[in-house]
């Protein structure tokens, strides 16, 4: 009964202070900054030098100076939903690092990769509701190209997301298409033979455009689309909901890359977590940092596509080669 | 030091995470709307008509029947992606397969046959 409790208290800790609130709000305003310094050295400025060393403090004097505001609704948002939608989508993305070894206790069950598809789905669907709560001629164009991109972009990460997991599961049977097990093995997919190797490669381009796609980062931002249709789903937006909004969007971009480093990029890899957490935390951490900054640099460089190409891209690029990737993980798998 | 994980039936683990989903929410709820809204957010309170209204730019605020729907949007988008593919289908639902008998017993053949391999009959 006593370890049952002690387990249970470690798990509130890492879903409240690490790795989940605490360490994602951290990580957003560290992340938000970088993203802000890297977009200015492209764009030949400074970013954001006044708060804090090198400006370091200004995301989290933009964020609490959005939460200190009046919240302010129009007469058509919706009271409450807002707020709350964007709480428990906060709740959704941050329980997904439970099932990962960044916990240092963590959350597995054979085949709980459906699990984490489900509270990522959760996440999307939450921003496009955020969106529809407060209408607006914008917000409704925002949310249905979203909606839009979300159709193609969300299946076509779900099939590049099992692909490792079923590979993983070619390899070691013991792993049962759990996304914990898979990462731990996370080392051995691409060096376990041929096929194996060229289904991650195809996978992994899939999957990178797929996380462009559901994190609407350019050239898929037509959803928000600033100067076009004002902010798409943020337009009636301010203050403090905002704020949550926003978190949401950030937490997202901390959560997706990860994943795809943690599967795709070999995990902890040249350490491994059952050996040495501290270590492997870092690796995943630095790894992630490339991809991220990788990810902020499309974005400063890409002009928008349209609604339409955007969606071609990813049916050509996006789902095609996942769809292919997962056929081939299940033929190796079962011949 | 290494990592502990805690293994356990997908359906327990299901009741599980929504578990965490609840609490991690009500944390955010408590610490970035509730607790800001008490100590800064009634302060702030000022009456104007103004914060009423939609954030329409600067133009007169539109009223519900401008709104376009969010659907519509999504359908047009995604048929002018694949706007091939959509009036292949649109036209040949229209004029040819739907009237077509031999259209319905080959869509029938084909899926028996996909189920039938798929279950290795």
């Amino acid at each position: 009964m006593e370890a049952w409790i002690n387990t249970l208290i470690t798990l509130v800790i890492e879903a409240l202070i690490f790795p989940g609130f605490m360490f994602i709000m951290g990580m957003i305003i560290f992340t938000q900054w970088w993203w802000r310094k890297a977009a200015a050295r492209m764009a030949y400025r400074r970013g954001p030098t006044r708060t804090g060393p090198a400006g370091i403090l200004q995301p989290l004097a933009d964020f609490l100076k959005l939460l200190a505001k009046e919240d302010i609704r129009h007469s058509l948002m919706l009271r409450r939903l807002p707020v709350l939608i964007t709480s428990f989508a906060v709740g959704a993305i941050i329980t997904v690092l439970l099932f990962t070894p960044l916990s240092p206790v963590a959350l597995w069950s054979p085949y709980d990769i459906v699990i984490v598809m489900y509270l990522l789905l959760w996440v999307a669907v939450s921003i496009a509701l955020y969106g529809l709560s407060a209408p607006n001629p914008y917000t409704n164009l925002g949310v249905g190209r979203y909606l839009a991109l979300l159709t193609v972009s969300e299946p076509a990460l779900f099939a590049a997301f099992l692909v490792p997991t079923i590979v993983a599961a070619g390899i070691n049977p013991a792993t049962q298409y759990s996304l914990y097990w898979t990462i731990m093995n996370a080392a051995s997919l691409w060096t376990s033979g041929l096929v194996n190797a060229a289904v991650m490669a195809v996978a992994a381009v899939a999957a990178f455009f797929a996380i462009l796609g559901v994190m609407t980062v350019k050239p898929f931002d037509f959803p928000e689309a600033e100067g076009e249709i004002y902010w798409g789903m943020f337009t009636e937006y301010g203050g403090p909901r905002l704020a949550l909004g926003f978190f949401v969007a950030f937490a997202e971009k901390i959560v997706l890359p990860m994943l795809y480093v943690m599967l795709y990029l070999g995990g902890a890899a040249p350490f491994s977590f059952a050996d040495n957490y501290v270590l492997a935390f870092v690796a995943v951490l630095l790894k992630y940092l490339a991809v991220f900054t990788l990810i902020a640099l499309i974005d400063t460089m890409m002009p928008r596509y349209r609604p339409d190409q955007g969606i071609r891209f990813m049916i050509k690029y996006a789902i095609t080669p996942a769809t292919i990737a997962l056929i081939f993980a299940v033929a190796a798998l079962t011949l | 030091m290494g990592v502990a994980a805690i293994g356990m039936g997908p359906d327990v683990l299901v009741l599980v995470s929504f578990g965490f989903v609840f609490l991690v929410a009500g944390a955010t709820w408590f610490m970035l709307y509730w607790l800001f809204q008490r100590v800064y957010g009634r302060k702030l309170k000022y009456e104007t008509p103004v914060k009423e209204d939609l954030a329409f730019c600067g133009m007169e605020p539109p009223s519900e029947d401008v709104m376009i729907p969010v659907t519509e949007v999504m359908t047009s988008v995604l048929s002018r992606a694949v706007s091939r593919w959509y009036r292949a289908i649109k036209e040949g639902a229209a004029v040819r397969f739907v009237q077509d008998w031999y259209f319905y017993l080959i869509a029938m053949l084909v899926i028996l046959l996909s189920v039938g391999v798929a279950l290795g009959w």
